[in-house]
């Protein structure tokens, strides 16, 4: 049995050399092939001076180089930061800075991206470019080393020594108020995760599952894991335009699919006569499936079973509705993943009966380590589990997350709402100060407030209500375009409200977002 | 060893579009002037990272209206996206004669 990330790979390439492991763009690697490759790439992180537990990140698309270069980092017994592929220079230096990356894995044409604000990245050390290679510019203490190069030379030195409660990652998530936050994973919460989901989902050697999702997130990561775990097959997919993903799915016979609702609702639009007839099942993750989106999918695709999906980082993997359950509670979220116990509680920590909300508590092997350096967060999130037997002395730590659920008499459980404003678009999590920050950055605004409203096929869409400077006329449209470099697509505003005077303000003085939204939910509904 | 199989770029070769191309790319993905003086072979898809599944429509409905072109969405592929040279036979094939 696996204990730590790396040997889900490893172990497969000894009991199956010879299945095939990852499709990028038509070429195709085994498991014997992918192994070597990541122990050479181990190897070169360790000739680069990378200790214990140091992190190593990875800012790149998919493709073959990302997958060797995350489980490197693991084989050498370091810690590997998956930086989403989507973002900006200045959340991609906050990375780096916040958990002091070592050593970036990236290529040429993103290192130019990054350049101009690596230099406030003292404890980079070491960049690695894979792909085409030119002549980027770097700051004068950090190495340049071509990954190919650094793989192919030398006798590989020893791996630092790692135990299954070790640290193996950090996965960077929006928080409600601003930077994103580092949760820090064990090999234990992964290999328990991968373990868990993919015995639910019956993963097995002849599965073919398309990674759709970005790899930094706890979902996307897990498509490598859960095949790696049984001997799959993993077709890496840079997610652009709807219909090339069906024909990846058709011209790879995918049998395994996980997607986020708006994804799905792109999706369901196409003409899955197209492709598709291998799928074994298809997954949901990061949200609520509109009802009209999971009926036109299991109209389309009557052979799939469709699994329901919850989880949030913090605790990795939660829950999941199982496909025979589809039919009678299309809205619930399910049960308990395997292995893991999921609770609703009142602010007491007592149980709630049947029916009443509560917040969700998650405990079990996939409760994380925390937020990276942040104490505070951490001790907001990551509390002792309610209803512990009372000598037992050592508080067990569950996640509390903070989601409002309630449970049927069944034990089946039915997502209400966030506790937090976090704004919920497009599968990622948007802190509203993050968004706020970027409008201020502009120069452009005197206040601005920015929340989510309900949107049909993006879950929210990010809304700003903002004030003019000094009688400065504000103009929408160039405060939009003024954003674009400071945020990634995703967290762009979808609606700009110009107002006059001063924004509304809560008792303690900050602006109160939440009567904004309630009045511009109102105002903008009635105008629909 | 890892061997990544994938098209050679293209090089050298000049084409008449891949400035206002470039230009239009610049603006619709907000690059900036990160995106100045790129020849055919600049690859966009995976490098430019403003170029993802939202940013391809904002950039499609731009080459629409900047060439009066339609660009339908079956008739379209993400190797389309690859470089600029790439893009630039996309939106060539599509002017009118």
């Amino acid at each position: 049995m696996a204990d730590l990330v790396h040997e889900l790979l490893f172990d497969s390439a000894a009991r199956n050399p010879r299945n095939e492991a990852l499709v990028f763009q038509g070429s195709r690697l085994d498991y014997s092939a992918l192994a070597e490759a990541a122990s050479a790439g181990a190897a070169a992180l360790l000739r680069l001076g990378l200790g214990r537990a140091e992190r190593v990140g990875v800012f790149l698309e998919k493709r073959p180089e990302t997958v060797v270069a995350l489980f490197a980092a693991a084989a050498a017994g370091a810690v590997f930061v998956p930086i989403n592929p989507v973002l900006k220079p200045p959340q991609v230096v906050h990375i780096l800075k916040d958990c002091n990356v070592r050593i970036l894995v990236t290529s040429q044409e993103r290192l130019a991206f990054l350049a101009p604000v690596l230099k406030g990245c003292p404890d980079l050390r070491a960049v690695l470019l894979v792909g085409r290679s030119g002549a980027p510019a770097a700051p004068e203490a950090v190495e340049l080393v071509d990954w190919n190069e650094a793989c192919s030379r030398g006798r590989p030195p020893r791996a630092h020594r790692a135990i299954d409660t070790d640290m193996a990652a950090i996965l960077y998530t929006s928080g409600s108020t601003g930077l994103p936050k580092g949760v820090v994973l064990s090999h234990r919460n992964i290999a328990a995760g991968a373990r868990s989901v993919a015995g639910y989902l019956g993963n097995r050697e002849s599965d073919r599952i398309l990674a759709a999702l970005p790899l930094s997130f706890d979902a996307g990561f897990s498509q490598l894991t859960t095949a790696f775990l049984v001997g799959a097959s993993v077709t890496l997919h840079n997610y652009l335009l709807p219909r090339d993903l069906l024909r990846t799915v058709e011209h790879e016979r995918i049998t395994g699919l996980t997607a986020v609702p708006p994804l799905w609702i792109q999706l369901s639009h196409l003409d899955w006569t197209l492709g598709g007839k291998h799928l074994r099942y298809i997954a949901n993750t990061g949200g609520r499936m509109p009802k009209a989106t999971l009926d036109t999918l299991h109209g389309a695709l009557p052979h799939a079973k469709i699994f329901l999906m919850y989880g949030l980082t913090e605790a990795f993997r939660s829950t999941y509705l199982a496909p025979e359950e589809l039919d009678r509670r299309p809205d619930s979220i399910g049960k308990a993943i395997p292995n893991a116990e999921v609770m609703v509680v009142r602010e007491d920590g007592s149980r709630c009966a049947p029916g009443e909300p509560g917040e969700l508590v998650h405990r079990g092997a996939l409760v994380s380590l925390g937020y990276w350096n942040d104490p505070q967060k951490t001790a907001e999130r990551f509390k002792p589990a309610p209803g512990q037997p009372e000598g037992l002395v050592l508080p067990e730590i569950a996640v509390w997350s903070g989601d409002t659920v309630a449970m049927d008499e069944e034990g089946f459980l039915y997502f209400i709402g966030r506790r937090d404003e976090m704004i919920k678009t497009s599968g990622y999590r948007v802190s509203p100060t993050e968004v706020e920050e970027a409008l201020y950055a502009t120069g452009l605004v005197a206040e601005a407030a920015a929340f989510g409203l309900p949107h049909p096929e993006i879950g929210q869409e990010i809304v700003v209500v903002a004030t003019a400077r000094d009688g400065a006329p504000l103009d929408a449209g160039a405060l939009i375009a003024a954003c674009r470099p400071r945020l990634p697509a995703f967290m762009l505003p979808a609606r700009i409200i110009v107002r006059e005077g001063c924004l509304p303000r809560n008792p303690n003085g900050k602006i109160d977002r939440q009567s904004l939204a309630q009045e511009m939910a109102s105002e903008l509904g009635a105008a629909a | 060893m890892l061997e990544i199989t994938g098209e050679p770029p293209v090089r050298g070769d000049h084409h008449p579009l891949l400035e206002e191309i470039s230009a239009v790319v610049a603006s619709a993905l907000g690059l900036g002037g990160r995106f100045e003086g790129m020849d055919a072979s600049a690859p966009l898809l995976g490098a430019v990272p403003e170029l993802d599944s939202i940013g391809v429509l904002s950039l499609i409905t731009s080459l629409e209206e900047r060439f009066g072109i339609h660009i339908a969405d079956d008739d379209v592929a993400a190797a389309d996206f690859e470089t600029l040279g790439s893009l630039a036979s996309l939106v060539e094939h599509r002017l009118p004669v």
